[in-house]
């Protein structure tokens, strides 16, 4: 009785939660939510996921990468938050994520186009990144040569580019004798 | 590899997906949950624990904890079972009667979670029993869990689905629009931002500034920004802001005139913000 009494004098603590929503603080790290129009494909999230709850593969056939989060996976530490250059990924206040029988429900999933490099026609990087770095590139403030010159190197493999680089220093080299 | 425990026949026939439905709608008012602990950190069981106390109040949906596996409708996992852990696993498993609803509670239940690859643990409860309720976070919010239940009794619905994205068209989200015409100029905006208040804050910072910076009619006038961000600041109620707000046009700002030569350093000093 004792107890009732007190319980009286204070008032009730238990939330209506399932009816009610819970309301989170300011700051609270919730689920990743994903963003598919903002996603470049870059991969930075899939370095930096401690729990490799990001996957990022290239699917050579279908000319696609495939950029795929797992919640059952995710810790909530908010690395792929801090390295997305878009904000593509970011922890948001979602709590209520539970799945029945299929864990597959817990996953997101985004295909993006990949591209092929001008010289040896092999996949290197998605379409997106291409175009995002090529719009950072105009807006740099370079004169229309520069920017010709650098663009360039976009259009190529790592291991292309990096044979290109050669040539060009033998050549300057055999040039200047 | 083959499997690591194959559920006996037995079992099996006892543990149809409609039986188990069925069996939740009998539970729905009262259901025994027994804990399992497969080897977590104990993270998780903290929150299990969270969920039972009055602040949550499982009992007014009918949760009851007991004490013996032979008692549970419900077993809730925790862990990414350890080697040691397996064999209590697979003995509450097997003593729990017909039908066995299996809940994994946290990452290293659903999945093996942070420690996935790690040596001696098997990853994920589902490597070895079959699991019909997953409860992901780590740990998770009492409020996922308790969602959970209310979930597996039906009171809820499913939130989430299979996602997938197919629909590429290649733009990107940048159309190379920038403020004084160069984007290097935000580019070190963000990077100062993030290392003066780190990335939840520091993005803020970012967009603080930023969107003051588009309200300027000439970014490249110096007395009008100087104006702009006075007043910003002196209207910014948080001083952390205040005070990383002046550090940027201090800094930043002044820097990039310097290098645009619209101002030296000889002007500089009187478009400098003052602190409190
Ligand atoms: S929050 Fe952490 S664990 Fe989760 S997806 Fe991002 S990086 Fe990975
Ligand atoms: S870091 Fe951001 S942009 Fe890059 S792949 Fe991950 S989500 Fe996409
Ligand atoms: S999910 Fe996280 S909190 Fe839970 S047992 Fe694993 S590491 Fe610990």
């Amino acid at each position: 009785m004792k107890i009732l009494e007190f319980a009286k004098k204070e008032k009730m603590v238990t939330r209506d939660f399932p009816v009610v929503p819970y309301e989170v603080t300011e700051g609270f790290r919730g689920k990743p939510e994903y963003s598919y129009e903002k996603c470049l494909g870059c991969g930075a999230c899939a370095v930096a996921c401690p729990s490799n709850a990001i996957t990022v593969k290239k699917d050579e056939e279908r000319g696609l990468s495939v950029w795929k989060i797992d919640y059952n996976r995710c810790i909530f530490c908010g690395r792929c938050d801090e390295v997305c250059p878009t904000e593509a990924i970011s922890l948001s206040k979602e709590y209520v994520m539970c799945v029945l029988f299929d864990k597959e429900d817990l996953t997101v999933t985004g295909e993006m186009k990949l591209r092929k490099c001008d010289s040896c026609s092999r996949y290197y990087s998605t379409e997106r990144l291409h175009n995002y770095v090529y719009n950072k590139l105009i807006s740099a403030g370079w004169d229309k040569a520069t920017i010709d010159e650098k663009a360039k190197h976009l259009k190529f493999c790592p291991d292309c580019r990096r044979e290109q680089a050669i040539n060009n220093y033998v050549n300057q080299m055999t040039k200047r004798g | 590899m083959g499997p690591l425990y194959t559920v006996p026949e037995n079992i099996q026939k006892e543990n149809t997906v409609e039986k188990k439905l069925a069996h939740l709608e009998k539970i729905k008012r009262t259901f025994f949950v027994y804990r399992v602990d497969a080897g977590s950190c104990n993270g998780c069981d903290i929150e299990i624990f969270a969920v039972i106390s009055p602040l949550w109040d499982p009992e007014r949906l009918g949760f009851k904890l007991v004490a013996s596996p032979r008692h549970a409708d419900i077993l809730v996992c925790t862990g990414s079972v350890t080697r040691d852990m397996r064999y209590p696993l697979l003995r509450a498993y097997e003593a729990m009667p017909d039908p066995k609803i299996v809940a994994a509670v946290g990452a290293c239940g659903c999945s093996g979670g942070i420690f996935h690859d790690a040596y001696g643990n098997w990853g994920g409860i589902d490597s070895h029993i079959p699991v019909d309720l997953y409860v992901p976070g780590c740990p998770p919010h009492p409020a996922t869990i308790l969602e959970g239940f209310a979930l597996a009794l039906g009171i809820i619905d499913q939130k989430l689905k299979k996602t997938v994205h197919d629909n590429d068209n290649g733009k990107v989200p940048f159309d190379g629009t920038s403020i004084l015409n160069n984007s290097l100029f935000e580019r070190d905006i963000y990077v100062e931002s993030k290392s003066l208040m780190g990335y939840i804050h520091g993005r803020v910072l970012y967009k603080k500034y930023c969107g003051a910076m588009k309200t300027a009619k000439k970014a490249d006038d110096v007395s009008e920004v100087t104006e702009l961000m006075k007043h910003l600041v002196s209207q910014e109620e948080d001083p952390r802001y205040a005070e990383c707000l002046r550090v940027l046009h201090n800094n930043v700002y002044m820097q990039w005139l310097d290098r645009m030569m619209i101002m030296g350093d000889e002007g500089k000093n009187q478009y400098l913000i003052k602190g409190a």
